[in-house]
């Protein structure tokens, strides 16, 4: 019967699967130009055999050591209801060097990684300019940072976290705290800035994921404390930020947005005391000449502020953007086809109270038009809508965002000829200012040739198998011409099998595409094979895509992407009990029951092992690293559940196999399964207690005190207890004791401690005990007590030594 | 499975005794004035009740009403075994409740309409359907408007004793709030599970460094804090007071101290329930309502068994659910308790008929059978039955109103009464259902 009903439970399985590595963070997510950084790389189900590609390849990782053990999430854990929001990864530190060449400009490198099982996602490491100062692993309750500029890495390492920093202005004048918080695991950054008397003066929070910026007017020779938290008081190792400190001006738009190469102009550049240097919204009006021969999308530039040079950057264009039209008479503020326009929602239209420009155009009966409203690539806080009126005032297209962007466009083929109303509002609710600036860009789609590609960062194949590489195409315009599609620096042994002759289905018009009476964009799904002796690899490759038009041709790249090919995984794992799982008790080990199906004729060990991505109750679970022999399928895999760890909550692990397996070419690589399902355990009160009286005990510094303990057990545990000193990572020498075995008739006993004589030990203490029971001379059943401890040193001595506790 | 505990006051945090504030930190006398004024129901036999809640929906097919004669992917692997009432057949892995099946009555016939985890709760313990989605509940307890089971008892009958009289243990039940009769109804928690070898309830014990002295230093304090220095405060009666010196009383008499020392049972009887929370909750809840407590409700998870059930369910869910239920019946009917005690077990609602293709039962809230056991039922019996696959009743069905009506009718309750929202609005202490016909 049972036979019967496993067959049953078989056709429901999930297919078996590799697990691709995942990038979680790098700490210090940034460094400096021209200086080579040691760092630690927050990996998730990586192999010993990792490639790492970087985008830029001017900027080189190498790795440097094995990843460590699992990182743990340390207390304190939150119970109740927010014990059940999601939490990031359990990462494996990898230690790497990252060398930055000194031409490297400031800004985000992209990298990924890759193994036998597939590509990751895609990480990001800060290039900058200024002095960097990192917040180390272990150190004082605030932290004084050398000077400013400067930049600091840091991390919110765990719930309730908040970190302290001290810094001198030398100068009178604005500083500006900007938090990128977005680096590794994202996270919703709080800023607070305090003065010496621990005065407010500004705070800002990260609630959208631009990161969170706060400006104060600062005193020449002052102290100024600053605080980052997450918002929440959430906290994870991959909580990475980057928090730039500086004085001066701050740059918040420029008019016109964009400039040509090769033209100087005349820009007004607004910010944050650009002209005075205080905490006012102002702006300079200087010429800018852009080199024709500039590289890139955008330029920096330096301006003088009058007391002083600052940074600025202006977007860079074919044309040079044209200027709102001061008036705001409509029949004043008549545009023509094509154009862009630099403009400000910097009042509200008396008819509608909001922020709200008008424009006209004149069009003819059957013009395709297209007009855009960017704000987004501006960091504009504007979020513009766009309304064209007919010239009866009839409401005829409309549009609030595109796809992924507060960005508005709209695309209609003109119904009569006529004068009609383009109105730009903005619904952002932000109080508009000089700082609210847009562009407008009225475009003739029958008189552009342009398309966009869109397609995915990473793509995995099979070797003997094949993948496709779905490509989103985008016709500006109103051609039809074929799009040619190729892919640079495949893997070797991949191939592209066939580019369909057109892209398939067209889809309906949206904003930002033309009109749906011609097809215009569409899918296009690339078949990407790996022959079956191809080795297990990775490329950086690059999408081409060109399309001729009145003999004009026009070519786009995509990428990188990031292309492996992948060797199939070779073991399922799949624990007998799942879901309600097995009552397992607090503080004690659970040996569960672990299935192991291997699959493609691999019959070799596996290793079994945590995964990074757990479930619920990850505070402190943990799973064992566990070699399965060939020919084994049944394990027993060790859980350790924490004594701390709800009832009232289920809890759960995952679990993944690593097979060694050699690809076509002989090389030996790592193959990755993941679980079907979970572990799942039913937490029941503990079966070992450890405690002792909440007292204050006083001692001095080579004294030996008897702590008295009490050792409560279930009539479960039978075996001998034995009860030790934890070792304490930030006091070494804080104290010693020899190990007491504690017999099941036993209840209470005592421990000699004796503490040591470093005099940097006094002040308030604690040592932690723990008592470990071998349940079934196999599995450990944990629990620990804290025993709180005020040093002194010995009244003889006491002249002697300062006394540096708190 | 996932029933946190978020309550906005509960009667845990009423009850930190010993801690902090005034006469150890003590907020009980609020409570202990209510229970005061609560009314008391029509004469009865029941005079508690203690309710064991299998969360997630019990495999009952599995356990209580087997269908040997269904296809494989149906009737499961579970074999039926007789049991003490010829004709009365149980799962194998229930063999101690089969030793007392002349003392319970098995409902087989309960059936609802609510699919979901914490609806079903709130359905369960309030009799009414929930206002929000299915796992959607923001909270502990969900049932933020009507009064939980255990809190309308609370209001109903008053305490017995210096013993609270609603608990829930181990951790508080996900709809055992008092909804809007307010915090002085909720649940007297624990948040310690009686299992643990160190179990004590800390809010009956004084803070470490407050003696017995320190603390009646403090309740002399607060008697000439509260002393009337004007004639309207004279006029005022002394209300709190007097419930401060209740909770005084009950911190310092022996009554309510010695009800959750489990440690107080012998070995025999702790392992009779088994070393299980369930088993050891329902030792602790049978020592509180020989105390004098109402009502006890006994949260137990783990019951949402949609894959790979057999294993769990053989080797733990059942056999601790077995032992602790039959230990509590023969003990409470050992001690003189079981007619004044009315004893149920059931969850939120059933598991499907088929097994499905990972090997475990999915949500089912068309059929359950619900055990009762104690407080004057007519006992030795199987009221209502199910089709060949469990999957309908064939019998006249009985909802969560007719449980509900029952046990306040047992309890001596009037179940036509209502009560007004603070916003006006009747809300009746059951709304529908009827007594079930042979039950009683």
């Amino acid at each position: 019967m049972l036979n019967a009903l496993l067959i049953i439970a078989l056709l429901g399985q999930v297919a078996a699967q590799n697990v691709r590595p995942q990038i979680g963070y790098v700490y210090p997510p940034s460094g400096r130009a021209g200086t080579t950084v040691d760092v630690q790389l927050g990996s998730y189900d990586w192999t010993p055999d990792m490639q790492v590609f970087v985008h830029d390849p001017r900027l080189n990782i190498q790795l440097t050591g094995p990843a460590g053990e699992f990182i743990l999430t340390p207390p304190p854990y939150w119970f109740g209801t927010k014990a059940g929001i999601a939490q990031p990864p359990l990462a494996r530190e990898v230690p790497a060097r990252i060398t930055i060449p000194s031409d490297m400009p400031p800004g985000p490198i992209r990298w990924q990684v890759a193994n036998a099982n597939g590509g990751s996602n895609v990480g990001t490491f800060m290039v900058g300019d200024l002095a960097e100062f990192i917040e180390p692993e272990k150190h004082a309750a605030t932290l004084d940072v050398p000077s400013l500029p400067v930049v600091i890495s840091g991390r919110i390492s765990r719930i309730t976290e908040i970190d302290n920093y001290r810094f001198k202005t030398t100068a009178a004048g604005l500083v500006t705290c900007r938090l990128d918080d977005r680096l590794g695991q994202p996270f919703s950054g709080m800023l607070s800035v305090r003065d010496a008397n621990g005065a407010l003066l500004a705070d800002a929070a990260d609630t959208i994921g631009g990161g969170a910026v706060v400006m104060f007017d600062a005193l020449a020779d002052s102290t100024y404390m600053i605080q980052v938290r997450d918002i929440d008081f959430a906290g994870d190792r991959g909580y990475v930020y980057r928090l730039t400190i500086e004085q001066g001006p701050r740059v918040v738009a420029t008019l016109p947005c964009v400039l040509a190469r090769g033209k100087k102009t005349q820009v007004e550049i607004m910010g944050w005391g650009v002209a005075t240097g205080s905490l006012q919204l102002e702006s300079i009006t200087q010429s800018v000449s852009v080199p024709a021969n500039v590289a890139g999308d955008d330029y920096p530039f330096i301006f003088d502020t009058g007391s002083s040079r600052a940074r600025a950057t202006i977007l860079l264009g074919e044309e040079s953007d044209s200027l709102e039209p001061e008036s705001n008479e409509p029949t004043q503020r008549q545009l023509t086809v094509p154009t862009a326009i630099s403009g400000i929602l910097d009042h509200l239209d008396a008819d509608v109270q909001m922020p709200l420009d008008r424009y006209t155009v004149v069009a003819k009966k059957g013009d395709s038009l297209r007009f855009k409203v960017e704000a987004a690539r501006l960091n504009s806080p504007v979020d513009p809508s766009i309304v064209v009126l007919s010239p009866a005032g009839k409401e005829l297209a409309r549009n609030d965002d595109l796809p992924d962007t507060v960005d508005a466009a709209v695309v209609f083929v003109v119904p009569e000829d006529g004068v009609y109303e383009i109105q730009v509002s903005d619904c952002s609710g932000v109080e508009p200012s000089r700082a609210s600036v847009y562009r407008l860009l009225i475009e003739d789609l029958e008189s552009i040739v342009d398309f966009t590609l869109q397609a995915p960062d990473r793509l995995d194949v099979p070797i003997g198998g094949q993948a496709e590489l779905v490509v989103k195409t985008a016709r500006r315009g109103t051609w039809d011409e074929r799009i040619e599609l190729k892919i640079d620096n495949l893997p070797l042994g991949a191939s592209v099998l066939e580019v369909p002759a057109k892209p398939t289905p067209p889809t309906p018009a949206k904003g930002d595409q033309r009109p749906a009476k011609k097809p215009g964009t569409g899918e296009v799904k690339l078949t990407i094979t790996a022959a079956a002796d191809a080795s297990a690899g990775s490329q950086l490759a690059t999408l081409v895509a060109t399309a001729t038009v009145n003999d004009r041709t026009i070519e786009h790249r995509f990428g990188p992407i990031l292309i492996s090919t992948t060797l199939k995984t070779r073991c399922k794992v799949k624990s007998a009990v799942q879901d309600g799982g097995r009552i397992v008790n607090r503080g004690t080990t659970y040996p569960a029951d672990v299935l192991i199906e291997r699959l493609e004729g691999f019959e070799g060990s596996i290793q079994l092992q945590m995964a990074s991505a757990q479930q619920r109750q990850r505070r402190g679970i943990r799973g064992s690293e566990l070699i399965v022999p060939a020919r084994v399928d049944q394990v027993q895999y060790p859980v350790f559940m924490p004594e701390w760890l709800e009832t009232n909550l289920t809890a759960r692990i995952n679990v993944i196999g690593v097979a060694k397996v050699a690809d076509p070419k002989g090389n030996v690589r790592h193959v990755t399964g993941i679980m079907d399902g979970f572990i799942v355990m039913s937490l029941e009160g503990a079966l070992l207690k450890l405690s002792h009286e909440p007292s204050e005990r006083v001692v001095t510094l080579e004294e030996t005190i008897e702590i008295p303990l009490k050792v409560s057990r279930s009539v479960r545990l039978n075996e001998v207890v034995r009860l030790a000193l934890v070792p304490d990572e930030n006091h070494p020498h804080l104290a010693v004791a020899e190990p007491v075995n504690v017999l099941a008739n036993e209840g209470t006993t005592t421990i000699s401690l004796r503490i040591g004589k470093d005099p940097t030990l006094v002040g308030q203490r604690s040592v932690t005990i723990r008592a470990t029971a071998m349940q079934n001379g196999r599995w450990p059943t944990v629990s620990e007590t804290i025993v709180p401890l005020v040093v002194q040193i010995p009244s003889a001595a006491a002249e002697k030594f300062p006394t540096t506790g708190p | 499975m996932y029933h946190n505990y978020c309550d906005r006051i509960s009667r845990r945090q009423a009850l930190r005794l010993g801690s902090v504030g005034l006469i150890g930190g003590l907020t009980l006398p609020r409570l202990l004035e209510l229970e005061a004024v609560a009314g008391t129901g029509k004469p009865a036999k029941a005079k508690s009740v203690i309710f064991l809640f299998l969360e997630g929906g019990p495999s009952t097919i599995d356990m209580w009403d087997l269908k040997p004669d269904a296809p494989v992917e149906i009737r499961g692997p579970y074999k039926p075994i007789s049991t003490n009432v010829p004709g009365t057949f149980v799962g194998e892995h229930c063999p101690l409740t089969a030793r007392i099946c002349d003392k319970i009555t098995l409902l087989r016939s309960h059936s609802h309409k609510d699919n979901g985890h914490n609806t079903g709760y709130h359905y369960c313990m309030t009799g009414y359907k929930a206002a929000f989605a299915d796992g959607q509940a923001g909270g502990a307890p969900n049932n933020l408007l009507y009064p939980s089971l255990g809190s309308i008892v609370s209001r109903e009958l008053g305490p017995r004793g210096n013993i609270p009289v609603y608990v829930n243990l181990p951790d508080p039940m996900e709809s055992g709030g008092p909804g809007f009769y307010g915090p002085e109804y909720a649940p007297f928690v624990l948040e310690t599970d009686p299992v643990q070898p160190d179990f004590e309830v800390r809010d009956l014990r004084l803070a470490p460094g407050v003696s017995t002295e320190r603390l009646d230093r403090r309740r002399r304090l607060l008697g000439l804090m509260e002393k009337p220095s004007s004639a309207g405060d004279r006029n005022r009666p002394a209300v709190m007071s007097t419930y401060y010196e209740k909770a005084y009383q009950m911190i310092t008499a022996p009554d309510a101290r010695k009800a959750f020392d489990i440690a107080q049972e012998s070995d025999k009887v702790r392992e009779r329930y088994g070393h299980t929370s369930l088993g050891q909750c329902s030792l602790l809840a049978r020592r509180l309502v020989e105390a004098g407590s109402r009502f006890v409700g006994i949260d137990n998870g783990s019951w949402d068994t949609h894959f790979s059930q057999f294993p769990s369910l053989k080797e733990d869910l059942i056999p601790s659910a077995d032992r602790a239920f039959s230990a509590l019946v023969t003990d409470l009917h050992e001690r003189g308790l079981l007619d004044s005690t009315l004893v149920i077990m059931m969850g939120e609602m059933g598991r499907t008929p088929q097994i499905n293709n990972r090997a475990g039962r999915d949500h089912w809230s068309m059929t359950q059978t619900v055990l009762w056991a104690g407080g004057g039922i007519q006992a030795g019996q199987v009221i209502g039955a199910t089709d060949k696959h469990c999957a309908f009743p064939t019998t006249e069905p009985y909802g969560v109103e007719d449980v509900i009506c029952t046990l306040f009718h047992k309890l001596g309750v009037d179940t036509t009464k209502t009560y007004t929202t603070p916003l006006g609005r009747p809300v009746p202490i059951v709304s529908g259902g009827k007594v079930i016909p042979g039950l009683v």
